[in-house]
């Protein structure tokens, strides 16, 4: 599945949810992505992950929709393992993905 | 001319006191252009002022920080104002060791209570990530879009101290939140 916004990409494939380019919607237009979320999570993977390594900006809105949607949904599916791909490029990324370990125990955050 | 009330909240100073050393603002009226139109335009003027300050100041890591909060403020003004005269207005004031960043906008009065509420507690909390775990828990609960994690993460994540006031006018309310960058450290809050 493919998603081409004005400024960024998703992709989701064998469990694999990436996120590429700028993602800063207004708020009422991340409906779509959660609908992305909601399938990815009513399919009940074993594991997943989430590649944002290319992803250079994510607003509060984005970052809202992510742990909502995906994050803490995801938290919910027993045995369910994350793994958040990021890149130390980015700053937002450093500063603010770690903090999204609080909500989902197993859950691994690699930086690269 | 209407009396208006005035609430200050956290370490507010008027940008008229402000001793700066450089300047620069944008002001809009908020009925002048669409509000996608507006959204837009407030991503380059963020990145522009991310741009330009790191130039100036020849420091790297204030570009993606004044990125975020510039677009966040001005997110937050956009989606608040009220169709009207009211200005969206942003400044950015240069200090030797920090940068102040001004937004005013105008909201319907009958919704800023809420917003104080929360503005209140989210400086009196000794700790954010708490505040932003419950914030996300409480979203999910309730369906609700809005969770305030903007300030939040400015807060939390990208060191900046935020400020506000509220300049009550009947119906409308003028609301100024400035943000303060510091440009020797970040001063990270947890």
């Amino acid at each position: 599945m493919n998603i081409e916004g004005d400024a960024y990409r998703l992709t989701w494939q064998d469990n694999v949810i990436s996120l590429s380019g700028k993602l800063s919607l207004m708020l009422e237009d991340y409906a779509e992505l959660e609908s992305v979320f909601e399938k990815i999570i009513a399919s009940k993977p074993s594991n997943l992950v989430l590649d944002i390594r290319n992803l250079e900006y994510l607003n509060s809105s984005g970052i809202k929709t992510i742990c909502v949607s995906l994050i803490l949904e995801a938290a919910d599916i027993e045995g369910l393992g994350m793994k958040i791909l990021c890149s130390n490029q980015y700053t937002w990324q450093k500063e603010t993905v770690p903090t999204f370990e609080d909500l989902m125990d197993n859950m691994e955050i690699f930086f690269e | 001319m209407s009396e208006s009330a005035i609430t200050i909240l956290g370490d507010f100073a008027e940008p008229e006191l402000v001793d700066f050393e450089g300047l620069l603002s944008f002001t809009i009226k908020a009925d002048y252009i669409e509000k996608e139109k507006l959204w837009k335009s407030k991503d380059l003027t963020a990145e522009f002022l991310g741009n330009f300050w790191r130039q100036l100041l020849d420091n790297e890591d204030i570009k993606s920080t004044l990125h975020f909060v510039c677009a966040e403020l001005m997110e937050n003004a956009v989606y608040h104002s009220v169709k009207s005269d009211y200005l969206v207005m942003i400044q950015l004031c240069f200090k030797s060791d920090e940068l102040l960043v001004y937004v005013k906008n105008s909201a319907k009065t009958e919704k800023v209570e809420d917003f104080k509420s929360f503005v209140r507690s989210l400086l009196e909390t000794e700790n954010l990530q708490k505040l932003f775990v419950q914030r996300m828990k409480e979203a999910r609960k309730s369906g609700t879009r809005k969770s305030q994690v903007g300030l939040i993460t400015i807060i939390k994540d990208r060191g900046a101290k935020l400020s506000w006031k509220f300049e009550q006018k009947a119906d409308i309310t003028l609301i100024t939140t400035m943000a303060r960058i510091s440009l020797k450290r970040k001063d990270k809050q947890v």
